[in-house]
C-alpha cells in the first residue's frame, strides 16, 4: 500500500505540497497560540511572584490597573501618603513593608521606568546585591543605554538628579531588567511626587495568618490590600477574552485545512477512478481501498502537522513579545504542545478523508474498467 | 431558663436590626428620575429639560512638579464659548485661569488641525497631558480633549508630563477625527458603533449622528455628545428602546448630575439590565486602542456620563454594561 501512496505523491507533487501547506498553516497557528498563551501566563505569574510580596498595598482605584502600572513602572496617579507607612509596619505579622514610588522619567535622555524604594527591597527581591545605594540598574537598561558601574545617571522629569550607578543587576528575565532602582527620595523628587507612594509591598512573617493581616491592612483608610494571586487570576481572565478570539482564528485555519485536504482527496479519488477499478478487479476489497485513502490522508496530515509545528516554532520567535499588559512574554515550548498539534493534525486527516475514502470504496470496478 | 430565652430574643432582635442596617446600606441612596424619550414621528428627544449644578465650590488641580493648586470656579470663564454655556468650563480653562493668576507659566495655542487647545509649555516643560475624574470615579487614561472635559465640583484633576509616544497617538487620533469630520462636510458619521451585552453584541456601521441638545445647561446648541449617538440610532430605527435616568446623586456621591443609560433594546437584542447596571461608553479605534486604559469602561466612565462627553468624529464607539 505504501508504494502506491508514494507513487501518487511523486506524481502530484504540487497538489501534495499545497495540501501539506494548508494543514501546516492551521497547526502552526495552533502551536503559536499554545506557546504564546503559556508564555503570557508564565510571564504574569513570574512578574507577580517577583514582587516578593504576600500582600500588595495599593491606593484606592482599580487594583488590577494599579498592579499593572506597578509592574510596568508607570505612574497610575493614585497614591498612598508616606505617613501611612509606620501604621502599616506596626500591624501584627507584617515582616517587611517595602515602600515603592514608580514612574517614567528621562534617564540619560531616554524615557525609562524609575523605581524608587528603600534598602528593604533587598529582602523581597532575589537579587545578588549586598547594598542598595545610588542607582541599581536593570540589565536591559544598562545594555540599551550603554551603562556600567561607576557611571553617573542624569534622571530628569519635573526635577533633575545625578545618581551614581553602584550596581548593574544580573538578568532576571523580568521587568526588573527594565527598571532603574533609586532611593525613594530621588524618585519622588524627580517624578514630582513628594511623600507619595505608588504601593507598599508587604511580606508577612506567618503565611498562614496572611488573610487576617490582609484584612487588617485593608481596613486602613485610603488603602486596599490585595493578594497578588487575585491580581494574577483577574489578569488571566482579561487575557481569556483575547485568547478566545485567537482560538476562533485558529479554529477557522484548522477547518480550512480540513476542507483543503478533503478537496484534494476527493479530486484524487476522481482522477484515480481507473486505478481504483484495476485494484478492485485484481482482488482489492472495498475496505482495502477505503484504508488506502484514509492512510494517504493521514500521512499528508502528519507531515502537515510536523511542518506546522516547525513553522509555528519559527513564527513565535519573530512575533512581538508583548503580553498585551505591557509586559514581556517569552513563548513557552512544550512536548505536550507538539503532541496536541500532531493529534489535531491526525484528526484533520481522519475528518477530511472519510468522505473521499467512502466514495473511493464505492467505486464500481466494471464501470471504471469500461472507461479504459 | 428565662435568662436563656431573653438572651435568645435579644440575639434575634440584634440579628433583625443588623439585617435592616445592612439592607439600608445595600439599597442605593440615589436621587434618580426616569426621563422618557419623546418620539415625534422619527425624531427622538428628551421630554424634560434638566439642569445640573454649575461649579461653585473651591476646587483643586494637581500639576506635577508644581503641587496642588486651588481655584475658584466662579472666577473662571471658558476659552471655548463655541462649546460651553456661560458658567461651564473645561479642565483647560482652569489652567488658563491659574496662568492669569501667575501661579503657573502656561503657553498654549488653539490647534485648528486638532480642534483643541494644545499646551506648548507649562512651567517651561513640554509634553503635558491630563487625567481627570468626577467624585466617585477613578483616573483611567482619558483621551477626551482637555478643553472639552467639563469641570464639576469635587472632581480630581492631574496634569502631568505624558509619554511622548502616547501624546503623539492622542494627537494623531484627534487629527483623524477632524479629517473624518471634514470629509463628511462637517457632519458626523461614525464608522463603527458596538453595543455589547454579556453574551452578544450588535454592530452598527456608518451611523450619522445629529445633535439633540441634551445638556443645554452645559453645552451650546448643536454640540454633539455621546448620548446623541444612541438618540440618533433610535431615530434611524436601529434602537427600539432607550431608557434614561437623571441622577443628581448616588450612595456616597453628592454630585452626579448626569443622564444614565439604564435600558436599551434593538428588536430581539435587549441586553439585560438591573437597577445597579448602567450602559457606559468608550472611544475606540486603531490609532488610540493601545493607549486607552487596559481595563476599559472603568469607574470614571460611569461618572463622565454620555451627555457630558462632547465628540468630534470618533472612528468607533463601544457601549458596555457596568454593574455596580
Amino acid at each position: 500500500m505504501s508504494w502506491i501512496i508514494l507513487a501518487n505523491a511523486k506524481k502530484r507533487k504540487a497538489r501534495v505540497a499545497m495540501t501539506v501547506a494548508g494543514i501546516a498553516i492551521g497547526v502552526a497557528t495552533l502551536f503559536a497560540l499554545l506557546a504564546l498563551s503559556a508564555g503570557i501566563e508564565r510571564s504574569l505569574d513570574r512578574e507577580i511572584s517577583a514582587m516578593g510580596a504576600n500582600i500588595l498595598l495599593l491606593p484606592e482605584g482599580c487594583p488590577y490597573e494599579l498592579t499593572l502600572a506597578l509592574m510596568q513602572g508607570t505612574d497610575a496617579f493614585e497614591h498612598i501618603p508616606v505617613d501611612a507607612l509606620p501604621a502599616i509596619e506596626s500591624v501584627a505579622n507584617v515582616e517587611v513593608a517595602v515602600p515603592v514610588t514608580v514612574g517614567k522619567a528621562k534617564v540619560n535622555g531616554q524615557l525609562t521606568s524609575v523605581y524608587g524604594t528603600t534598602s528593604q527591597i533587598l529582602e523581597v527581591r532575589p537579587w545578588s546585591v549586598d547594598r542598595f545605594e545610588g542607582a541599581v540598574v536593570g540589565s536591559d537598561v544598562a545594555e540599551k543605554l550603554g551603562l556600567s558601574e561607576g557611571d553617573t545617571l542624569a534622571i530628569r522629569l519635573y526635577n533633575e538628579r545625578q545618581v551614581p550607578i553602584t550596581q548593574i543587576l544580573e538578568p532576571t528575565y523580568g521587568r526588573d531588567d527594565t527598571f532603574v532602582f533609586v532611593s525613594l527620595e530621588v524618585a519622588q523628587d524627580v517624578l514630582g511626587l513628594p511623600d507619595q507612594l505608588s504601593a507598599v509591598l508587604v511580606r508577612t512573617a506567618s503565611v498562614s495568618d496572611t488573610v487576617s493581616t490582609q484584612s487588617t491592612l485593608g481596613r486602613m483608610s485610603d488603602i486596599q490590600a490585595v493578594p497578588p494571586s487575585d491580581v494574577f487570576e483577574r489578569l488571566m481572565e482579561l487575557f481569556a477574552s483575547v485568547r478566545q478570539t485567537l482560538i476562533l482564528i485558529t479554529g477557522i485555519a484548522i477547518v480550512a485545512g480540513v476542507l483543503t485536504t478533503m478537496n484534494t482527496m476527493t479530486m484524487a479519488v476522481y482522477e484515480r477512478r481507473q486505478e481504483i477499478g484495476i485494484l478492485r478487479a485484481l482482488g482489492s476489497t472495498k475496505r482495502n481501498v477505503f484504508r488506502l485513502f484514509v492512510t494517504e490522508s493521514l500521512l499528508l496530515s502528519v507531515v502537515g502537522g510536523a511542518v506546522g509545528v516547525v513553522a509555528g516554532f519559527v513564527a513565535t520567535l519573530f512575533l512581538p513579545r508583548s503580553s498585551g499588559f505591557g509586559l514581556q512574554a517569552t513563548p513557552v515550548f512544550s512536548i505536550t504542545f507538539v503532541a496536541i498539534c500532531l493529534v489535531v493534525a491526525v484528526l484533520v486527516g481522519v475528518a477530511s478523508s472519510l468522505y473521499p475514502a467512502m466514495a473511493a470504496a464505492r467505486t464500481e470496478p466494471i464501470k471504471t474498467l469500461r472507461e479504459l | 431558663m428565662r435568662v436563656a430565652r431573653s438572651q435568645a430574643l435579644r440575639r434575634r432582635w440584634i440579628g433583625i436590626v443588623t439585617l435592616l442596617v445592612a439592607f439600608s446600606q445595600l439599597a442605593p441612596a440615589q436621587a434618580a428620575e426616569t426621563i422618557p424619550i419623546e418620539r415625534d414621528g422619527a425624531a427622538w428627544s428628551l421630554s424634560t429639560e434638566i439642569a445640573g449644578r454649575v461649579p461653585s465650590q473651591l476646587g483643586s488641580i494637581e500639576i506635577r512638579g508644581a503641587g496642588i493648586l486651588a481655584f475658584d470656579p466662579t472666577q473662571i470663564t471658558t476659552s471655548r464659548p463655541d462649546l460651553f454655556q456661560t458658567g461651564s468650563f473645561s479642565v483647560f480653562d482652569v489652567l488658563v485661569h491659574l496662568d492669569e493668576l501667575g501661579e503657573i507659566d502656561l503657553e498654549y495655542v488653539f490647534d485648528e488641525e486638532l480642534q483643541t487647545h494644545v499646551i506648548r509649555t507649562l512651567n517651561d516643560l513640554d509634553g503635558w497631558w491630563y487625567d481627570a475624574h468626577y467624585e466617585g470615579g477613578s483616573f483611567d487614561r482619558t483621551v477626551v480633549r482637555i478643553d472639552q472635559y467639563p469641570v464639576k465640583d469635587g472632581m480630581s484633576i492631574v496634569v502631568y508630563l505624558e509619554d511622548p509616544a502616547r501624546l503623539e497617538a492622542i494627537h494623531a487620533h484627534f487629527l483623524e477625527e477632524v479629517v473624518r469630520r471634514a470629509s463628511s462636510n462637517g457632519g458626523v458619521t461614525i464608522p463603527r458603533i458596538v453595543l455589547r451585552s454579556s453574551i452578544d453584541e450588535l454592530v452598527f456601521e456608518d451611523i450619522t449622528v445629529t445633535a439633540h441638545d441634551v445638556r443645554p445647561d452645559v453645552f451650546q446648541p448643536g454640540v454633539l455628545t455621546m448620548l446623541d449617538i444612541l438618540l440618533s440610532l433610535g431615530e434611524q430605527g436601529l434602537l427600539t428602546e432607550l431608557d434614561l435616568e437623571w441622577r443628581s446623586e448616588e450612595a456616597g456621591i453628592s454630585l452626579v448630575d448626569g443622564f444614565f443609560v439604564v435600558g436599551v433594546a434593538a428588536g430581539a437584542f435587549a441586553p439585560e439590565s438591573s437597577g445597579a447596571c448602567v450602559l457606559t461608553h468608550q472611544i475606540a479605534g486603531a490609532t488610540i486602542a493601545d493607549h486607552l486604559s487596559p481595563h476599559t469602561h472603568t469607574m470614571s466612565h460611569i461618572h463622565l456620563t454620555a451627555d457630558l462627553e462632547a465628540i468630534v468624529s470618533p472612528e468607533a464607539v463601544e457601549w458596555l454594561w457596568i454593574c455596580l
